[in-house]
């Protein structure tokens, strides 16, 4: 007797599961596949500043790149290398210079509100100095490229090899945010190693592996 | 003469049970229809719901302070000293983003020479171990450091004049602790520092004393030795410095590269006919240096499964064999006057003939050594040593060894004063004196009488828990320390990480209780500035001098020690010999579990004993005939009873090769707190515990010891065994994953297998490739020429049988660097252990007085694999360079592989081997895939390590270096067994090793075409002897 309502809340349910998932048929993707993938960083960092319109290389940052697994979070004090200095956008201290300059006095120290959450992990106070009540603590960066657990990339091998970062990462020059541009797949992978193979790397021949045991152990 | 119920004809054997044909093991429980119902359900509604997970945001901590040591992803290695015994072997440990995760060796080492143990590697799960203790503990209580000072300190300040302080360790070496040490008890008129071990050798420096005139071990040089006789002494496997008496072992036994005899263009490796016996070898026939070995001991022991020749030989009757050997040598050297034993030995008098005159040839090139801990037996053979010029040669007392110098007389006379309520105060490190000790449990009592008792232990152990204040030790991985195990051999420890605690050195805490204070390595640089540095002259400056051995790990100086001369004999000593008297039983270390403080650490536990095989249990080994007499079987719970009253309950074990009049148990079982292994493992419908009916890990047995004639007596005569009906089954690994052909399947008239080969010395000189079974294997071709070209690297690896002592370090680790998973005693008994090594151990010859072959089995990474052919999901390939992977993410979980693997060493992830332990996860390796359940795992040649070596040649843009790439198991290995490389290199060590003419590949019947090979045992003994 029951059976009506059964069947009617079962195709209600199919329909409207149905028109929820028409919108993203066309971005059907595979599991574990992120590509896209952009998350809110603690400290809303540009590399679209950093890295095009300051033209910092890559690898000043992620300087564990050419000899480690691991390209490497840079850590506070890489950034507090320019940030010791730089506290805030260049109009915002230009500004106060010139006001100081006005007023015959020496300049404040503008702290953008951004930079401020570098100077709290860093454990400074306003004047930069080693705060009493603040100690140094991370920054929790979120990770963009997750590979899952049973797979090895080494950075190493491919920076040495002529690969460049834009190869897999993308423009990251041009991202505010930065997010994962590809598939990060097996098959992306792969392809990239066949065609290497084939056509070398910028022009210089190398010879990478396809077995399983190249990435997976 | 064979025992009446061998049935089978083969040669070689696993247990007596088994080689007469009985099923050994006992029936497990079966799954029943509603278990596996309930189980199936479970996970059908976990898979479900395990599918719904979204996939974790993970945060990457930043560094604040770029360190230079800390580069993420990158492991380095840094020079220390080993702190898991007193051996004091050099160590490399890899620090990898600022943690300690896998201990290897020092090459450069001049003790180990490379080499680490199994106890040393697994010391990190000892340092990542929730239950170490942290901070101090007053009367129980979580405390302060300067609060527990504070009031150790007034308890100090109460103590009168007369009142005697007591610091009770373990031998230590380390100079900066003895000065601490030293420097603290001054303030007190009657202070002493008393060395106590668990397993001690007091006998032999006491023996010294007699002789020399100075209480000393000498420094026992194997390398120098051309015969070595043993009394009992398993300095391979427990006796004072293990690893680095089996290098020198070794090194007193390499066999030089030969290869083939290639004669009328036929292969002569495959036969040891006749023909070519004598036919001229292209190598020559060559009188490669052996050592010869020989071993008198009463149970079985590593070192006598590895002798040339072993005898059988009752604890009691060590000394008397010894004074006829004596009598005999002193005849050969014209000595008068030596009085003849008494009694008539076991052993025959042609065979101590034989000894005595090999000996005596070679003087100057002997080594005897003894383990018994008794002074008149060691005092026949530091006269023995005399007269065959040892002393200066293959024993050297002017540079003697210091890292066992327990006093076994000071141990006692500290029991009686802590009986008479003498002892005003007493500091213990290191050592559990109510655990270990004779008397135990009288001492636990008089340590509530006396008014301040201090424990320095890492951990709750029965002496800390009868004490008022626990002031932790950290752990050795975590603070500065150092050692001489060798006079003038300086050997340095610095710290790996950052504490994980509040522990303290327990040099700090000497200081600080001393009133003079600093930190534990203001302490030892101070040390090694006031001791060390002068006493050399390489360096002028310290700083430079500091830096130096901070960075080696070790410094050698001139020895500050008096040069001794033989002093003379007294001859009582050989009429003190007699012979056994009893069933004798005998308390021994275990090569696993080595004392009761490693007792903790889930993978030396879950380590199959070299010989028994056994895991997580202690037990009394019995010989087979003893074991018939009383009618007692494997498993069956058996009580012990010496004349004054204690009884021990243990189940028995049937050691083939052990004294008929002997029972075997090992000390450093029954520790409190291991009852927290009640639940490792898989926790499951079936599953079972892994502590005894006890609520621990095995029973202590050493309410069996006692003192007497000045030293711990490890032997007791006339014990009482009976059987009590009930049973415990023993986790031994000794039947599984058996690759002989089961006699109910094999097809009538089939040979046993040419699993291991062997051969002797002398037929090895006339022949290198002797030993070689008759049968001709043709080879039959490549599964697949076109497919795998090998065009690049090939991999292979070779394993010594001559080098390999069995000593199960390669297990550990693999272990460690794997992320094998400990999987608990039910799950052994399962045949479910995880180990990616494991050593077979045969035994050939006499079912009562075998003798015994070791031989590491792991994947064999054939070229012509039969796993690759079953594997439905292409889970388990070839790779290019030879190598059999296993994609974890591919696998299914057929185990087809498995099946059809000849050499079954394939593992099987039953379950989840869950991972929830924060704390011990920090051992685990980031870069090797913690396996799920429902996979299939097994050995990669520590592929990881293949494609670090290949990447990093690459970065630095040169040639990948023959022994770049060293295989975990091969890093380890005290006597260098295995060799690992590129085939397809012509000049390295391994493809030398594999045109050795003593390689063979193990089923080499089967074409599987392993790309691992063997090399063949050579026994420097008659046949006969050595039971080849």
């Amino acid at each position: 007797m029951r059976q009506p309502y059964l069947t009617t809340a079962l195709v209600v349910g199919l329909l409207f599961g149905g028109v929820l998932l028409a919108g993203s048929a066309l971005r059907l993707r595979l599991p574990g596949n992120h590509q896209g993938y952009a998350p809110e960083q603690p400290i809303a960092f540009s590399h679209r500043l950093h890295a095009d319109e300051l033209q910092i290389h890559c690898q000043y940052c992620h300087s564990a790149a050419g000899e480690s697994r691991h390209a490497g979070i840079p850590s506070g004090e890489a950034c507090m290398r320019c940030h010791k200095f730089v506290t805030a956008p260049f109009g915002a201290m230009q500004t106060e210079a010139q006001a100081a300059d006005a007023e015959k006095r020496k300049p404040r120290t503008i702290v953008s509100d951004e930079l401020r959450k570098l100077y709290d992990a860093m454990g400074l106070d306003d004047n930069l100095e080693p705060s009493a009540t603040q100690k140094p603590r991370p920054i929790p960066w979120v990770r963009v490229h997750n590979l899952p657990d049973f797979v090895y990339f080494d950075h190493r091998a491919h920076v040495n090899a002529g690969v460049t970062c834009q190869h897999c990462h993308g423009p990251v020059e041009s991202m505010q945010t930065v997010e994962q541009f590809s598939t990060l797949s097996m098959g992306w992978c792969v392809n990239c190693h066949r065609d290497a193979a084939a056509n070398g790397i910028q022009g210089k021949a190398v010879s990478p592996s396809l077995d399983c045991a190249a990435c997976h152990y | 003469m064979t025992a009446p119920h061998d049935t089978t004809t083969a040669k070689y054997w696993k247990s007596p049970a088994a080689r007469a044909g009985l099923r050994e093991e006992p029936p497990l429980p079966g799954v029943n229809r509603r278990g596996f119902l309930e189980a199936a359900g479970f996970a059908t509604s976990l898979v479900a719901l395990g599918g719904c997970q979204r996939a974790p945001t993970t945060i990457v901590p930043a560094l604040t302070n770029d360190t230079d040591n800390v580069r993420p992803g990158r492991a380095r290695s840094f020079a220390t000293t080993c702190g898991g015994c007193a051996a004091g072997c050099g160590m490399l440990a890899t620090v990898r983003d600022g943690r300690p995760l896998k201990m290897e060796g020092m090459p450069e080492h001049p003790l180990s020479r490379g080499g680490l143990c199994a106890v040393g590697q697994a010391q990190v799960m000892e340092l990542y171990d929730q239950e170490r203790l942290r901070g101090p503990l007053a009367a129980g209580k979580a405390a302060t450091w300067s609060e527990v000072d504070a009031r150790i300190a007034a308890a100090l300040a109460k103590i009168p004049a007369s009142g005697a302080v007591r610091v009770v360790t373990t031998s230590t070496s380390s100079p900066t602790l003895r000065r601490a040490i030293a420097a603290f008890l001054k303030r007190f008129p009657d202070g002493r520092h008393v060395e106590a071990d668990s397993v001690s050798v007091s006998a032999i420096l006491d023996a010294h004393a007699a002789t020399h005139g100075a209480r000393r071990l000498p420094r026992y040089r194997f390398d120098k030795a051309n015969v070595i006789v043993s009394f009992g002494a398993d300095f391979l496997g427990t006796w004072i410095s293990p690893v680095e008496f089996a290098a020198a072992w070794k090194s007193g036994r390499a066999l030089p590269h030969r290869e083939v005899v290639h004669e009328h263009g036929a292969e002569a490796g495959g036969a040891a006919d006749a023909s070519n016996a004598h036919a001229p070898a292209k190598t020559g026939r060559t009188d490669a240096a052996m050592s010869h070995h020989v071993q008198f001991e009463s149970r079985m022991t590593l070192t006598g499964s590895n002798a040339d020749v072993r005898h059988r030989l009752h604890p009691g009757e060590m000394g008397l064999v010894l004074s006829h050997l004596l009598h005999r040598v002193a005849r050969l050297a014209g000595e008068s006057g030596s009085p003849t034993p008494l009694a008539s030995p076991s052993i025959s008098a042609a065979v101590l003939d034989a000894l005595a005159s090999r000996l005596w040839e070679n003087r100057g090139k002997a080594l005897v050594v003894c383990g018994a801990n008794d002074v008149p037996t060691q005092t026949l053979v530091n006269h023995l040593s005399q007269l065959l010029d040892a002393y200066g040669n293959t024993l050297d007392v002017d540079r003697p060894s210091q890292q066992l110098r327990g006093d076994d007389r000071e141990t006692e006379a500290l029991a009686e004063e802590l009986a008479s309520g003498k002892v005003a105060a007493l500091f213990v490190a290191d050592i559990d004196l109510v655990h270990d000790f004779p008397g135990g449990e009288a001492i636990a009592k008089d340590l509530s009488r006396v008014p301040l008792v201090v424990s320095l232990a890492t951990r709750m152990d029965d002496t800390s828990a009868a004490s008022r204040f626990v002031c932790p030790d950290e752990h050795p991985l975590a603070s500065w320390g150092d050692a001489e195990p060798i006079a003038g051999l300086f050997s340095l420890r610095q710290p790996m990480m950052q504490p994980l605690g509040n522990a303290r050195s327990a040099i700090e805490s000497f200081a600080a209780w001393s009133g003079s204070g600093g930190t534990v390595l203001s302490l030892v640089r101070a040390t090694w500035k006031e001791v060390a540095f002068p006493r050399q002259a390489k360096e002028t400056d310290f700083t430079r001098f500091w830096d130096r051995a901070v960075h080696d790990g070790f410094v050698e100086v001139d020895a500050d020690i008096e040069k001794l001369a033989y002093r003379g004999f007294d001859p009582q000593y050989v009429a003190a010999a007699a012979t056994g008297k009893g069933v004798a039983v005998v308390l021994h270390p275990q090569i696993a579990i080595p004392s009761s403080r490693h007792a903790h650490n889930p993978w030396l536990q879950e380590l199959p004993d070299p010989i028994t095989k056994i895991t997580w249990d202690n037990c009394v080994t019995l010989s087979p005939r003893l074991a018939r007499e009383l009618g007692v079987a494997d498993n069956d719970v058996v009580s012990l009873k010496i004349g004054d009253g204690v009884v021990l309950e243990l189940p028995a074990f049937i050691q083939p090769g052990q004294h008929d009049d002997v029972a075997a148990i090992a000390l450093g079982y029954g520790v409190r707190g291991t009852d927290r292994f009640a639940r490792v493992g898989p926790q499951w419908l079936e599953g079972r515990s892994t502590v005894g009916v006890n609520g621990l890990v095995g029973v202590n047995a050493a309410p069996l010891l006692r003192f007497g004639g000045g030293v711990v007596q490890y032997v007791r005569d006339n014990v009482q065994i009976a059987k009590t009906g009930r049973r415990h089954t023993l986790a031994t690994t000794q039947l599984h994953d058996h690759i002989e052909v089961p006699a109910n399947v094999a097809p009538p008239g089939s040979k046993p297998r040419d699993i291991v080969q062997e051969t002797t010395l002398d037929e090895y000189h006339q022949n290198p490739a002797a030993g070689a079974p008759h049968a001709h294997h043709a080879a039959e071709g490549e599964l697949w020429p076109d497919d795998h070209p090998y065009n690049g690297h090939r991999w292979g690896m070779a394993i010594d049988l001559n080098a390999c002592s069995g000593c199960s370090a390669c297990l550990i680790a693999c272990q460690a660097e794997n992320n094998v998973p400990v999987v608990g005693r039910d799950e052994v008994a399962r045949h479910r252990e995880m180990h990616w090594i494991r050593i077979d151990r045969y035994y050939t010859g006499d079912d009562d007085d075998p003798a015994v072959v070791h031989q590491p089995m792991m994947c064999q990474h054939c070229a012509n694999a039969p796993c690759e052919t079953v594997c439905p999901v292409l889970a388990t390939v070839h790779s290019s360079e030879g190598l059999n992977q296993q994609v974890y993410n591919r696998c299914v979980g057929t185990r087809y592989c498995a099946n059809n693997c000849p050499y079954k060493v394939r593992r099987f992830n039953w379950f989840d081997y869950v991972h929830d332990d924060a704390l011990a996860n920090l051992a685990l390796n980031p870069d090797v895939t913690v396996r799920m359940r429902g996979i299939m795992e097994k050995c990669s040649l520590c592929v990881k390590r293949i494609q670090e070596g290949k990447i990093e040649a690459r970065r630095l843009g040169i040639p990948l270096a023959d022994g770049a790439i060293r295989t975990a198991c091969q890093q380890s290995c005290p006597t260098n067994a295995i060799v690992f490389g590129d085939v397809n290199d012509a000049d390295s060590a391994i493809a030398r090793a594999m045109s050795d003419a003593r390689r063979y590949s193990v089923l080499e019947e089967l074409n599987v075409r392993p790309s691992i090979g063997y090399l063949r045992k050579v026994r420097n003994a008659t046949r006969e002897e050595g039971d080849v």
